[in-house]
């Protein structure tokens, strides 16, 4: 072989060795039978259960959340003046509140106080009572952690409050608020009109309860429990541009909707049908910042609205996988999902012949709510899942990243054809529960919509990215506060076996709790073993043709040499 | 050592201080055109720049005044406006009313400005009186009834904050009693619609960025001074708007806006010390924002653009080895061919002093000397001959002094050095190929008078692997002639073989022609049986009787031949291709720019304004149109006048935001516009148009959304009643000349999703187009929103005269005029256009020389090669004209399939680069929707006759040197 021939080879086979390099993902494909189509894992070093942290530390953070003015847990704005109360769990972290409550002074609040749940009376249902409440779990309520392992214990929100025959059912929290908020004056310390005095009050961590309950001084959740809890990109993600995306995603459903089509690689397989008039209730629906309704809820029902949910996550933390059968909106089948599955199929049947007002067929678990999440920064916050919650539920922040699809299971009184009073009135009279209770979240939807003027189908959100997101004016605008790509890129993807990570699908949908301590300990790679190998292998390939190669070489230069 | 110097020296001196000082002065002339065409493109991007630095104050407005007054007094500020921009949700406690009568709004938002320039013309229009406003439509908002017809008489417009009295909730009154506090209290008195995205690209063009403007707002243009109260109260209240409202927040913006002094701070020709400059305003201008309130964002332009070029600055030096590629190549050529003649001269002396025991070590040091003194020598003549000789051409030619301070900035030691590096490099690689050569040689071989060593020696090297180049040069060419780019095609594949596969394809772009014809050439000459099969009808032709024996002997060194016609064609492409990509690309731009405005120019009317009020009927503006055609089509400098109407439609196809149907007069228009029949998708232009006496026509951005094909029903709108009107689809057009959609001013102190956002208009800008005399189009309801009055004057009419003479013959004056020169002036710049421009010429003039002197030198190698074969021609009878002939057919010949080769490469390479230049132009515009076409002027036959005469000419005056000495004598030598 010639010189020049030798050197052009050698080139050949260099470059054939750098690109094999980079063919890692399509080895690892190859080796793991995987559909890496979907967006690859994530896990931001925020989420993770870390370090200590002082309040100087955790200063800068809170500056940031007390400037968020949009989202349903935005701490701003706060005014000159503002007398500011926050409820938090007895687990509330202490730096973490001097950092929070130091930005709000900076910020111009006048005054800014803490108050926990375990100071609030536990003393019985109704106003006026002094004995302790009957309920065990209402008296221990906030003094064990909540873990993430538990997803199943999502139920205490229906289980615990059953024996509240004047309330029906709510989340716990929300229940000792209530509670301290109707008791005597004169026997209850805290003073039960002490919330009166604020002007903002932040409490609770999800659902309509202290809309209910707390308003017109209810101004967020509160879920700034942990430090970590601060360093939540979340909370700084520009309200403008947020606004933009939801703008442009309601934008959409005010055009009209035809037809939906909802999926997901879980199993999730939602079809939807809707005629002209239930498109215009549907793009009439209630409009929530970062929470979106993409199917319409009952009791206006579609033309067609039936499917399957299936997941492995609700609010509290994880099961194993839970399909839920739905026809016009209501569950009648439900298959997998461990405890959480079997507490299902129990109440199914419990309330499948109870009429509630207001609705047109029997049963509570309709599919409510299939809400959909815009703030691109959102994420699963793996320190309370691990670490454990006080009274914030471990799991609920997940639900707010962009494309994160929360579904509700269970009806509203607020949307009763009888209207929310009388409803409200039925459920307390007959021990009922009055809004929705368990649910499962979804990570990689696909979401289409088919117009109702053009029949163009539109993918709104395409294995779990919200398209608006895409949209060129949100990307212009989200350039206003630094590159497009780093404003709106998503900082957590968890990890689904088969689907974005190596792994066994059967293993993950009997535990997936295994693979979140996996992303908890920060411990991902989708690169096999048997990748690297076949790489190495391939090296020594070349190595081998490179030296061949150079034998021919040298013998061609001694021959031309005439040695 | 003095003694090898001196016996050495000579020509091997020059031959080496001529190769460093050629490429040092290539380098450095490159990267100082390049620099000149930066500090150009410079100067002309600032020049687009209405502002240099932007604050956008989002918290503590209430100190938006105070916090102006403080940036006014910074150091280097010249000037500070701010435009306002707040907008509040329609929560049930804010109270809207519009003549006492209480209406909801999903938003309200307060627009004012200090200085009406920021805002769009159709609001700077409006003259507001303290308490006065004019409400700002973008679109067919259902509440343009609510205002409408009334606007004339004047609507008094409240906003105001009310609680409910008796709320109650859990059992606390909340704010139990009377609660109401005034925000603003004002008097419309105008209407004025703006497009909605038009809104948001003045917004990007005035302070660099957009804002969240709600589609379903209210907005209310009031004046500055009415500002300072409203936000007073409203800020005092946002109380009522934070709690329970979490959904729907105060979305509050003061955008300040700052001017500095940029002939202090900016040099075009040294970019990092502006950019330094700018960026410690920028740093004080933050520091005095932070002061006022923490949460602001800072944006600039002026500091983006000059910190963007610093870097390109850089790597321009860098660049200019890859960009100077053809030239390097030609000078390689030429070095190897002078190799040659330092050989054939150091051959036989070498020779004689290793006969007379001269150790081969002490040869190579003395050559090694000479080398590294002449190398050097050329170098710093190079280095100093590249700086001071484009500088000196800026100064006569254009009068640009460059001061001498900046002379080390322009030209850096550290590129210098590497310049340097290259040179030394090339130069060395030359001295080892002569000093191998001639050390690999007996003494006895050395000192014959005739080596047939030596040709094959110097040849370049020709292998198979020569189809490499072939075939990424040949890609490259294909890939600009086709319009095929690796971006966005190359999504499947793992991020670093992508990056990798866009690297090289970048680097393509610089040196592709070139490999192109190194590897034809190459294969060429490695199969001269092909080669041969080329030359012959040549040689016949030029030949004639002896063109056999010139075929033969061209056989015989057909590695010079082979660099001949890589030469002569290397010239012919590098002179040809700037003149053809120029040539082309201009004509491009020229022609984007007249299918933009449509006609010679486009006067833009709002509708409310020519109607005198703010809800006007389609047939009330149509007829005032046709007045104004009427007048303007009596100017005597005008030829032919059209309208186009926008409407708004009240139906939404295409998600939240609507779209505009343009109604003409198809054969009218036809006659009026600059169209390109290429403009209509599917079928040609002008056929669309015509069809729009049955149906409508869509624009491609609609045609996207929608699958429809012709003949289909397209829903156009609804009627008064709300019944869907639909009409037939008639065609698709990529761009409808005329609309009047804002000149796309592109700039590099764009972000790129800014960029996509302004492409993305226009790529999808969802219209329709109608004729104004379809029937179905008559009951549809909506808003008429502008008049555009396209204007066609007759051949070599003076613009500016004629425009007044419209003008003056006008009753209204128009919201917004557009020319072809200015339209071109915002389409044709483009970073790469001026560099490529300067670095084109500096190209081609550099190409022309270094070829020419490279085949000079060949000729002279072939003669020195020659010359015993045509003494023998001579003493066996041939003619001197027949000497002549052989002599300069051989050459003739040989560099004839150079020029046909080149330039044809030259030609295609030269369309290539100006279609590439066309499609990585900053944002899409007109100039992508229109086909491109080869286009040479006549410089482009000037150039090839030119050097083909030369070549002719020289291979000629070589012919007749023969006769320079008698037959024995040149034998003898």
């Amino acid at each position: 072989m010639g010189k020049a021939r030798f050197y052009g080879y050698s080139m050949v086979l260099l470059l054939l060795g750098l690109l094999s390099l980079t063919t890692i993902d399509w080895v690892n494909q190859a080796f793991f039978k995987a559909r890496f189509s979907y967006p690859a894992p994530l896990i931001p070093e925020w989420s993770l259960p870390a370090k200590e942290y002082t309040v100087e530390d955790l200063l800068p953070y809170a500056m940031r959340a007390v400037e968020q003015t949009y989202g349903r847990s935005a701490i701003g704005p706060i005014n000159q003046g503002d007398k500011i109360l926050v409820i938090a769990a007895q687990s509330q972290d202490k730096i973490a509140w001097e950092a929070m409550k130091t930005a709000m002074l900076k910020k111009g609040a006048a005054q800014a106080d803490l108050i926990t749940y375990d100071q609030l009376p536990r003393i019985g249902r109704n106003p006026g009572w002094t004995e302790p409440h009957p309920d065990p779990q209402v008296r221990n309520f906030g003094r064990a952690l909540r873990y993430g392992k538990d997803g199943y214990l999502e139920w205490e929100r229906l289980i615990v409050n059953e024996p509240g025959a004047d309330i029906g059912q709510r989340n716990m929290s929300a229940w000792l608020l209530l509670n301290w908020t109707r008791s005597d004056p004169n026997t209850t310390k805290p003073d039960p009109n002490l919330w009166k005095q604020y002007d903002k009050i932040y409490a609770l961590d999800a659902g309509p309860f202290a809309r209910r309950y707390l308003a017109p001084k209810w101004k967020a959740y509160w879920l700034y429990e942990r430090p970590q809890d601060l360093l939540f990109p979340y909370n700084s993600f520009p309200a403008d541009v947020w606004k933009l995306i939801d703008d442009k995603v309601y934008g959409y459903i005010q055009g009209g909707v035809a037809e939906i089509r909802h999926t997901d690689p879980e199993g999730t397989d939602i079809s939807v049908v809707l005629n002209e008039a239930q498109s215009m209730l549907f793009a009439a629906e209630e409009k929530n910042p970062g929470h979106h309704f993409m199917l319409p809820r009952p009791p206006y029902f579609a033309d067609k609205f039936e499917g399957v949910i299936a997941g492995t996550s609700n609010h509290w933390g994880f099961f194993p996988l839970l399909k839920l059968y739905f026809k016009d909106a209501r569950i009648y089948k439900v298959e997998g999902g461990g405890k959480f599955g079997e507490k299902f199929k129990e109440y199914i049947k419990k309330y499948e012949n109870i009429q509630w007002p207001g609705y047109r067929v029997p049963g509570f678990f309709f599919v409510t709510e299939d809400a959909l999440g815009t703030n691109p920064k959102g994420g699963r916050p793996y320190w309370r899942l691990v670490n454990g919650t006080g009274t914030v539920y471990p799991n609920v922040d997940e639900r707010n990243r962009s494309g994160v699809i929360h579904f509700g299971i269970g009806l509203e009184c607020e949307r009763s054809a009888v209207g929310d009073e009388a409803c409200m009135k039925w459920a307390a009279d007959n021990r009922m529960p009055f809004t929705h209770a368990p649910h499962v979240h979804i990570q990689f939807s696909t979401i289409q919509y088919k117009m109702r003027e053009t029949a163009q189908w539109i993918t709104m959100v395409d294995k779990g990215w919200v398209t608006t997101n895409d949209d060129p004016e949100v990307r212009a605008l989200a350039a206003k506060y630094g590159s497009p790509e780093e404003v709106l890129k998503y900082e957590w993807i968890p990890i689904k076996p088969t689907i974005n990570y190596p792994g066994s699908w059967e293993d993950y949908q009997q535990d997936p709790w295994k693979y979140v301590e996996l992303e908890a300990a920060g411990r991902i790679s989708r690169v096999s073993p048997w990748s690297v190998a076949s790489i190495v292998i391939f090296w020594m390939l070349l190595a081998l043709i490179w030296w061949l190669m150079y034998r021919s070489y040298r013998k061609f230069k001694t021959a031309s040499l005439g040695i | 050592m003095p003694f090898l110097f001196r016996l050495l020296g000579g020509k091997a001196l020059l031959a080496f201080a001529l190769t460093s000082l050629s490429i040092l002065l290539i380098l450095t002339a490159t990267n100082v055109s390049s620099q000149h065409g930066l500090k150009q493109y410079v100067e002309e991007q600032v020049g687009k720049l209405p502002w240099d630095i932007t604050i956008y104050q989002q918290d503590n407005l209430g100190a938006w005044k105070q916090l102006r007054d403080q940036l006014r007094s910074l150091r280097h500020v010249k000037q500070v406006e701010s435009l306002v921009l707040v907008t509040i949700p329609g929560i049930p406690e804010l109270k809207v009313h519009v003549d006492g009568k209480e209406i909801f709004f999903p938003w309200v938002t307060i627009v004012s400005a200090t200085q009406p320039a920021l805002l769009p013309p159709e609001l700077a229009l409006a003259k507001l009186a303290e308490g006065s406003a004019s409400v700002v439509t973008f679109g067919p908002q259902g509440f343009i009834q609510s205002f409408g017809a009334r606007v004339g008489s004047q609507i008094d417009v409240g906003l105001s904050l009310q609680s409910e009295t008796s709320a109650t909730h859990n059992g606390y009154h909340f704010q139990a009693g009377s609660y109401e506090s005034k925000l603003l209290s004002t008097r419309v008195s105008t209407l004025s619609q703006v497009d909605r995205s038009q809104f948001l690209k003045w917004l990007l063009s005035k302070t660099g960025s957009i804002s969240f403007i709600s589609p379903y707002a209210l907005t209310l243009y009031v004046p500055p001074a009415d500002v300072p109260d409203f936000l007073s109260r409203l800020f005092a209240n946002e109380y009522v708007f934070s709690v329970g409202h979490a959904d729907s927040p105060i979305i509050p913006e003061v955008t300040h806006l700052i001017s500095v002094d940029r002939s202090a701070l900016v040099s075009g020709w040294d970019l990092a010390g502006s950019s330094a400059g700018v960026q410690a305003t920028i740093g004080s201008a933050k520091a005095v924002a932070n002061r006022v309130t923490p949460f602001n964002y800072i944006n600039s332009d002026l500091g983006l653009t000059l910190s963007k070029l610093a870097a390109v600055s850089r790597l321009v030096r860098l660049a200019s080895v890859a960009v100077a590629f053809p030239l390097l190549w030609v000078t390689w050529i030429f070095t190897s061919t002078l190799a040659g003649l330092v050989a054939l001269n150091q051959r036989r002396t070498i020779g004689l002093l290793r006969l007379r025991g001269v150790p081969g070590a002490t040869i190579r040091r003395g050559f090694s000397s000479i080398m590294l003194f002449s190398s050097l020598g050329g170098a710093l003549g190079g280095l100093i001959l590249g700086v001071y000789l484009p500088v000196s051409i800026y100064r006569f030619t254009a009068g640009e002094r460059v001061p001498s301070h900046l002379i080390p900035k322009i030209q850096d030691p550290l590129s210098s050095v590497l310049y340097v590096a290259v040179a030394g490099l090339l130069t060395w690689i030359m001295a080892r190929k002569v000093l191998s050569y001639v050390m690999s040689r007996t003494p006895v071989e050395a000192v014959v008078r005739v080596s047939e060593h030596e040709a094959s020696s110097f040849a370049p090297r020709i292998s198979e692997l020569q189809i490499v180049p072939l075939l990424l040069g040949s890609y490259k060419l294909i890939a600009w002639l086709v319009g095929f780019r690796l971006e966005g095609r190359i999504g499947r594949l793992p991020p670093l073989t992508g990056y990798i596969l866009l690297l090289g394809d970048s680097a393509l772009n610089l040196i592709g022609p070139a490999l192109f014809l190194y590897g034809i050439i190459s294969i060429l000459a490695a199969k001269f049986g092909v080669m041969q099969r080329v030359l012959l009808p040549f040689g016949r032709l030029v030949g004639g009787r002896l063109s056999k024996v010139m075929i033969r002997s061209l056989a015989l060194k057909y590695h010079r031949v082979a660099q001949v016609v890589l030469t002569a064609a290397l010239l012919l492409s590098v002179s040809l291709y700037p003149q053809v990509s120029l040539d082309t690309f201009n004509d491009h731009v020229s022609g984007a720019a007249k299918v933009a405005v449509g006609a010679s120019m486009g006067l833009v009317f709002d509708a409310g304004r020519l109607t005198g009020h703010s809800n006007p009927g389609l047939g009330e503006v149509a007829t005032i149109a046709k007045s104004l055609v009427a007048r303007a089509g009596h100017v005597k400098e005008v030829e032919e006048v059209t309208p186009i109407i926008g409407f708004m439609p009240t139906i939404s196809l295409t998600g939240a935001s609507g779209h505009t149907l343009y109604f003409l007069d198809p054969t009218q228009y036809l006659r009026t516009v600059n169209r390109d029949d290429g403009l209509g998708i599917g079928k040609p232009f002008h056929e669309v148009i015509g069809g729009l006496t049955h149906g409508v026509a869509i624009s491609k951005g609609f045609a996207d959304r929608l699958p429809l094909k012709q003949g289909d029903q397209v829903p156009i709108g609804r009627s008064f009643s709300g019944d869907r009107i639909s009409s037939e689809m008639e065609g698709i057009v990529s761009y409808l000349p005329g609309i009047p959609s804002l000149a796309p001013d592109f700039r590099e102190g764009y972000a790129a999703a800014e960029i996509e956002y302004l492409t993305s208009l226009f790529a999808s800008n969802p219209y329709m187009v109608a004729s104004m005399d379809t029937g179905s189009t008559s009951s549809i309801a909506g808003t008429v929103s502008d008049v555009t009055l396209l204007v066609k004057l007759r051949p070599n009419v003076d613009l500016a005269a004629a425009r007044s003479s419209v003008l003056h013959v006008l009753p209204f004056d128009p919201d917004r005029i557009r020319t072809v020169p200015e339209e071109m002036s915002a389409l044709g710049k483009d970073m790469f256009i001026h560099l490529s421009t300067g670095n084109m010429r500096l190209i081609m003039w550099a190409g022309i020389l270094i070829s020419l002197s490279g085949i000079l030198v060949l000729f002279l190698v072939n003669y020195a090669e020659s010359k015993r074969i045509f003494s023998l021609l001579r003493l066996r009878g041939a003619s001197p004209s027949q000497i002549i002939r052989l002599s300069s057919s051989e050459v003739i010949t040989t560099a004839f399939v150079g020029v046909l080769i080149g330039s044809a490469v030259g030609i295609v390479s030269g369309y290539g680069v100006a279609n590439h230049l066309r499609t990585i132009s900053l944002a899409m515009t007109t100039m992508a929707t229109l086909p491109s076409r080869i286009i040479w002027s006549s410089s482009v036959f000037a150039i090839i006759l030119g050097l083909t005469s030369l070549l002719i000419l020289i291979s000629i005056v070589l012919g007749a040197y023969v006769f320079r000495r008698t037959a024995r004598e040149s034998l003898q030598i």
